[in-house]
Order: C-alpha cells, then structure tokens, then sequence
C-alpha cells in the first residue's frame, strides 16, 4: 500500500508529464465526438462510434504505464526506489496497481466526456441497440489492462523512447499487418483480443469473448511477469 | 557495520572487483579510495544490493542488503547526484521517498532543515546547481535516520565550504555511532575526512588503515622538530622507524605519527613539531598502486 500510494504521488507530483497526456485524450475525444455526430451519421450507431474514439484512452494509457517505469530508469530514480524496498516485484506490483489505477481513471474520464456530450447534444437517448453502460465499464476495463501493459514493457525495454516507438509500430503496424495477412493467427493477438473485449466491432473475424477476456488477462500478466523477472535479475547500474 | 568477503563482479568481459574483501566499523568514516573505474562505484553497488556479485558476498549490519528489514531505516546512500526528476520539487522528491518507506512528512522538514535546503525545496529539482543536489541527495539518505552510510562520491560538485560542511556533518554522524563509507577518486578530499581508508585499483584490495597509517607508511612520512633530535632518533630507530634528518628536521617512516609523539612524551623529549607530511597520502597511494598491474 505504501508503494502504490508513494507512485500515486510520484504522478501527482510531475504534473506537467500527466497533464500533457490527458489534453491530447480530451482534444481527441472531443473532436471524435464532434466529427461523429456532425457526419452523416445514423443516431443509432453513433454512440456506439463514439465509444469507439474513447478506446484512444488506452494508448495514452500505455504510455503512461511506460512513463511509470522508465522514467525511474532514465532520472535514475530506480536506485533510490529499490533501496527502499529492494523486493522489486513489490515495486513492479505497485506500478502495475497504479498504471491500472490511473487507466480507469483516464477510461472513465474520456467517456464521461464523450457520452455527456453526446446526450447534451443530441438531446437525450438516441435509442441504442446495445449497453451503453456495460460498454462503456468494457473499455473502462481495456484501458486499466493497457497501463498495466505499459509497465510490463518498460520494465523489459527500460528506455523510454524505444519502448513508446516498439509499442506504436507493434500495435499500429505490425498486428495490423498480420491481420489482414493471416487473420486465423492474427485474431489472438494481444491488440485485436483488446479491442474484442472492449466491444469494439471490427471488419476482420474475431475471437469469442470467452477467449477475449482469457487471452487479455493472459496477455496482461504475461508482459507484467516478464517485465518482473528481468527487473529482479538485472543490475541497477 | 558493512561487510565485503571475497565479492568478485563481472560485467561481461569486464572483471570490476576482483575477490576484495574489507569492513567497515561503526563509528569512523571510513573513505574508499581508487582512481576513476577502479570499481568503487560498482562495490557500493553490490553493498546495496542494486548489483548482485558473481561470487562472494557484501552484507549490511549481517544481512544481504535485501533481507534487510525497513532497509530506509539501517542504510541511506548517495549514489548519482543526478538522481532526480527534473520536473519534481525537491520537497517532494523526498515526500516520495518518505512515502514508500513510512516516514512521516514532518521528518521531510528536518531533512532539509538539516542539509539547509529549505529555501529551495520548492523549487523543480532540474533547476539545482550541482552543490544542491548533493546536498539534497544527502538528504534523501539521511530521511530514515539510518545506521550506516554509503556515500559515492558525495563531495563531487561542493564547494570547498560544501566540502568543509559534509566533514563536520560526517563526523557528528560517526560520533553517534553511524558507520560511513565515502569514495573518492581526490586523495585530499579523503584525508580531510575520514580517519579510516580502504584503497582499491583495478577491482583489487590495495591498502587499509588508518589515514594516519597510511601516511606513515608513505616515504613522505612524519615530519618531527626537536632540540633532542639526537635522543628522538636513537629512540626512533630502536622502536622500529626509518629516520632520515635534514636541517635539524626529522623525517620518519614506518612509524604513525602517534605512535611518534608518544614515544617523545614518555621519554620526556620536548617537540617543536609533529606532522604528516601534507602529501603524503598521495605519495602513499601512488606507492601503494603502482606495483598492482
């Protein structure tokens, strides 16, 4: 508790770097919210491609949850913090709480934006065929598990940069690739289970939901195990 | 206490400490001379359990560093002084630190009071000078109070009223009984505050002792006045030392200058002065590290 409370502080207390990540969340949402509703656009199925801009939560959410770690290792931070507690999967543990933490909050913040613009503007229930609520607790879920991914990833990768650009190229072209390529191989990766859970329907055959909550759980603690095992082998030089 | 046995580290092909093995005792400042990749940095490293030895072990108080409990509470340490975020106040770098390891705020307040930060402590640590942030540094290591020091490089960047601050802060520390390791690459620096060394080249145990010992065992040596010169020679000689005279002034070798006005003293001979020579820790260290390939 001590930990997560102590990286809880340690964002509260930069908060340029957490600012200059949720402003380009709220621009975004609300510019998806207005291209969505001023296109030509069916009620119906707008508040559904609203929720769908809302997933842009989970990128900022991953470069959040790498922030959490590598910026410990580029200020040299991680010193001070593992000779407080030098059990370093407690470390681990506490960022991934706190990235996971911080996700929802940025998850529930963009949607709380876009669904209240929404219904002020179109002026109440649009009448959707679907749960709005439970959609929306889905991408809420989507976006903790991205910063939980973050942390897993900058504790592997450790540079801040490198780790920001692999993830980019992984997620916005390699995964894309090999879905249109292969799309029997490309439905379980980690990216497209993501976006089946959170709700979002794409153009390619994807995995029951079933196996979208089972492959994203295995996904997430798969990247987090591994970031913990090479911060507990390696020095701190 | 700190205790170093056998710790070999190998980085790759790099060997940076090679089976050295010293301790470092409660209440003295001990410094940890070397030249620059000499594996100082590497030792305190592994003593903090950041760095795990290829063989061999470094203990705290007994412990492997990570079966220590409330480790903020036995060891503080200063390692970089650029250990900071830029864009986090210096207050808050050390609510930070106090957070994770327990430690109330109000004591956040005496640290700084302590390392006179105050001023500053609002201000974003990516605008400190050099001085400021060792001294902030050694605030963080001093937050919880700890039993023992390891200190890297701490006067690097101080000022010569800096240097003169951390010595008497040093020393108040040691005198309640806290055990101090502080490396420096700057011969002076060391003699001016520790009363014990631990010299290392190339990874390897070179030389311990007190520093007064050490400077003893320079050729450079204790440098004695006396209007018995004659009578403090032949006493000299008998009890072991190597005595050279020039103009009246002795020069002795193989003997701490202690152990020289003592001998003086109870045999009665007055001394018009009794000093190491000033360099002669430098002459000591070269001595001592020139014949390590």
């Amino acid at each position: 508790m001590r930990l997560l409370r102590a990286e809880l502080l340690k964002l509260r207390t930069t908060p340029r770097t957490v600012v200059g990540l949720i402003l380009p969340l709220l621009a975004i949402v609300v510019l998806g919210v207005v291209g969505n509703i001023t296109g030509s656009h069916d009620a119906s199925t707008v508040v559904g491609d609203i929720l769908d801009v809302t997933g842009f939560a989970n990128v900022i959410a991953l470069v959040l949850g790498v922030l959490i770690v590598t910026w410990e290792f580029r200020h040299n931070t991680i010193a001070g913090t593992f000779m407080v507690e030098p059990r370093r999967e407690r470390v681990i543990a506490a960022k991934t709480a706190a990235a996971v933490l911080m996700g929802a909050v940025l998850g529930v913040i963009s949607i709380g934006l876009a669904l209240t613009m929404t219904y002020i503007w179109i002026g109440g229930d649009p009448g959707v065929s679907f749960d709005v609520w439970g959609r929306a607790a889905r991408v809420v879920v989507v976006v903790g598990l991205s910063g939980a991914i973050g942390v897993g990833l900058g504790a592997i990768i450790r540079g801040q940069a490198l780790a920001i650009v692999l993830s980019f190229i992984w997620f916005l072209i390699i995964e894309p690739l090999i879905v249109g390529l292969y799309d029997t191989v490309g439905r379980y990766l980690p990216g497209q289970v993501l976006d089946r859970l959170s709700g979002h329907v794409g153009d390619h055959p994807e995995v029951g939901i079933g196996a979208a909550v089972a492959l994203s759980l295995a996904y997430t603690i798969g990247i987090v195990l591994v970031g913990t095992v090479f911060t507990v082998r390696r020095d701190v030089t | 206490m700190i205790d170093v046995t056998s710790l070999t580290k190998r980085f790759g092909e790099t060997l940076a400490v090679d089976d050295l093995s010293f301790r470092v005792e409660p209440a003295r400042v001990t410094g940890f001379l070397g030249p620059n990749g000499a594996g100082k940095t590497t030792t305190m490293r592994a003593v903090l359990g950041l760095v795990r030895p290829t063989s061999g072990s470094a203990t705290v108080l007994g412990r492997r560093f990570r079966d220590l409990d409330e480790p903020a509470h036995r060891v503080g340490a200063v390692l970089e002084a650029t250990s900071f975020h830029p864009g986090r106040s210096g207050r808050n770098h050390l609510r930070v630190i106090a957070t994770e390891a327990g430690i109330p705020f109000a004591r956040v307040e005496d640290v700084l009071a302590l390392v006179e930060l105050q001023d500053a402590a609002r201000r974003r640590t990516g605008g400190y000078s050099l001085g400021m942030r060792q001294r902030l540094a050694l605030a963080a290591a001093l937050l919880g109070d700890p039993e023992v020091l390891v200190l890297d490089e701490p006067a690097n960047g101080l000022d010569p009223a800096g240097v003169r601050w951390l010595r008497d802060m040093l020393r108040t520390l040691a005198e309640r009984g806290r055990t101090i390791l502080v490396s420096s690459h700057i011969l002076s620096e060391v003699e001016m505050i520790a009363d014990e060394i631990v010299i290392i080249h190339h990874g390897r145990f070179v030389a311990s002792g007190t520093t007064q010992e050490l400077v003893a065992r320079a050729s450079g040596g204790v440098r004695v006045r006396s209007p018995d010169a004659a009578a403090l020679r032949e006493l000299l000689a008998a009890g072991g030392a190597e005595v050279a005279e020039t103009d009246g002034t002795l020069v002795v070798t193989g003997m701490p200058q202690d152990a020289v006005g003592e001998l003086a003293a109870a045999n009665g001979i007055v001394l018009h002065e009794l000093a190491a020579e000033r360099a002669s820790l430098e002459q000591a260290f070269f001595e001592l590290t020139e014949g390590t390939p």
